[in-house]
């Protein structure tokens, strides 16, 4: 990262990229885990902050990267807690109490029946609004291999859509994790 | 194709959402994270220079005892989390980096526990140290690059593992029809809820409910599709065992 204390350079990515990677974090899982999980990234980052890329578009990925990680092996009651961390997992919970649940169409009916992997793919690209290459980073595959898997997982859910006849009798994306959360590295 | 685009994007269960009424709180998560003590070597050093601390750090260690060597070497560090720093687990710091990881990890394998026909406990360590090492260099174990895990959470990982091999258990029982083995497989995925670390960890998950419940409710309604949205989060695990 830049020039600066390092306190100071891990405020800014936080400013930066926080409420992105936090709204990854929402999207996939209860709030409480999304404060602790934050943390957790935030120390990782603290450790390594000399190995966070200085550009803006790398930086989300590389906090996603993290993120998912931490969030797979997030599993069990071993996580750090700070006041700053229990501010934020109160304001997740209000915000959550008045977020509507998702709405159920064919569209998560077909999501839900894809493969983990298209899924991961897909939201991260359409709801974390991430490019392909940030994905693949955040993945830790190959850009090339990022493009045509996500080819590959367009069609999947095309396919998934035309079959699509009985909507509304699956689990939302939502709900798909349990606490402790099970999500692959 | 671009109304598949903006079909997906309009699932987005927080489209519309002003995530950075968050900005404020995050940014002072970091700041306490900051506040926190790590490692020396924050700074990536080349390759040389990482090799000349360690050189100095070995003859300065060498005289002194065998501790600062096993420090930094071996998996077992003797570490174990401050009393204010840790919820409840204050378990041994296990070092992912350290060469003898792979066999260390089996020390926490719960073998007292059944696994599925073909699957070993030796199978579900090598699937853990591949998942725990990705940060590591392979040839220089540096405690400051690795990812420390406690010892109990490294037992909750096997416990979580095999919960994850009865699962795909059950999937092929339901595939072939045999309900002996379903029920089989069942019993022991629900058994993980008991198991008495996992219970330690849903304790401090207050109202998160049993840890299987509803994937167990699914399977003894043979709700094959909601289960494998409960528990297909491991492609790479269930590729391996299927």
């Amino acid at each position: 990262m830049s020039a600066g204390s390092d306190a100071d350079d891990l405020e800014r990515l936080a400013r930066a990229h926080g409420p992105r990677v936090l709204g990854y974090l929402r999207r996939r899982t209860t709030p409480d885990v999304a404060a602790d999980t934050w943390q957790e990234v935030m120390t990782i980052a603290w450790r390594r902050i000399g190995d966070v890329p200085s550009d803006d578009d790398s930086q989300i990925a590389w906090l996603v990267g993290v993120a998912r990680k931490v969030l797979a092996n997030q599993r069990r009651g071993e996580i750090r807690r700070s006041a700053a961390t229990e501010r934020l997992r109160e304001a997740l919970e209000i915000e959550a109490q008045r977020t509507p649940a998702p709405v159920e169409s064919p569209v998560t009916a077909a999501l839900d029946r894809l493969s983990p992997a298209d899924r991961e793919l897909l939201t991260l690209i359409y709801w974390d609004d991430l490019t392909t290459d940030q994905a693949a980073v955040a993945l830790g595959i190959r850009g090339a291999a990022c493009r045509k898997r996500l080819q590959r997982a367009r069609l999947h859910l095309q396919d998934a859509l035309e079959h699509e006849e009985a909507p509304a009798c699956h689990t939302s994306l939502q709900t798909s994790h349990q606490t402790p959360t099970r999500v692959s590295s | 194709m671009r109304d598949l685009d903006q079909l997906l994007r309009n699932t987005d269960p927080l489209a519309n959402h002003d995530e950075s009424i968050f900005a404020e709180h995050t940014r002072l998560v970091a700041r306490e994270c900051a506040l926190e003590p790590r490692p020396d070597s924050k700074r990536p050093r080349s390759r040389k220079l990482r090799a000349v601390v360690l050189g100095v750090a070995l003859a300065v260690a060498a005289p002194t005892g065998a501790y600062v060597v096993a420090d930094v070497l071996t998996a077992h560090t003797g570490r174990h989390a401050r009393a204010n720093q840790w919820t409840k687990d204050h378990s041994e710091m296990i070092n992912t980096c350290a060469k003898d990881f792979p066999t260390v990890i089996m020390e926490y394998a719960p073998t007292d526990r059944p696994l599925p026909a073909k699957v070993t406990w030796q199978m579900i360590g090598d699937s853990l140290v591949d998942r725990m090492t990705d940060t590591c260099t392979s040839t220089e174990p540096d405690v400051a690059k690795g990812e420390p895990q406690t010892a109990d959470n490294l037992r909750l990982n096997f416990e979580f593992e095999a919960d994850t091999a009865w699962r795909v258990a059950w999937y092929r029982a339901v595939q072939r029809h045999d309900a002996t083995a379903a029920d089989k497989a069942i019993t022991q995925v629900d058994a993980t809820s008991r198991r008495p670390l996992v219970t330690v960890t849903q304790a401090e998950h207050k109202g998160a409910g049993g840890y299987n419940d509803r994937t167990v409710e699914a399977m003894r309604a043979g709700r094959v599709d909601d289960v494998i949205t409960f528990g297909t989060d491991d492609p790479a695990w269930y590729k391996a065992v299927r």
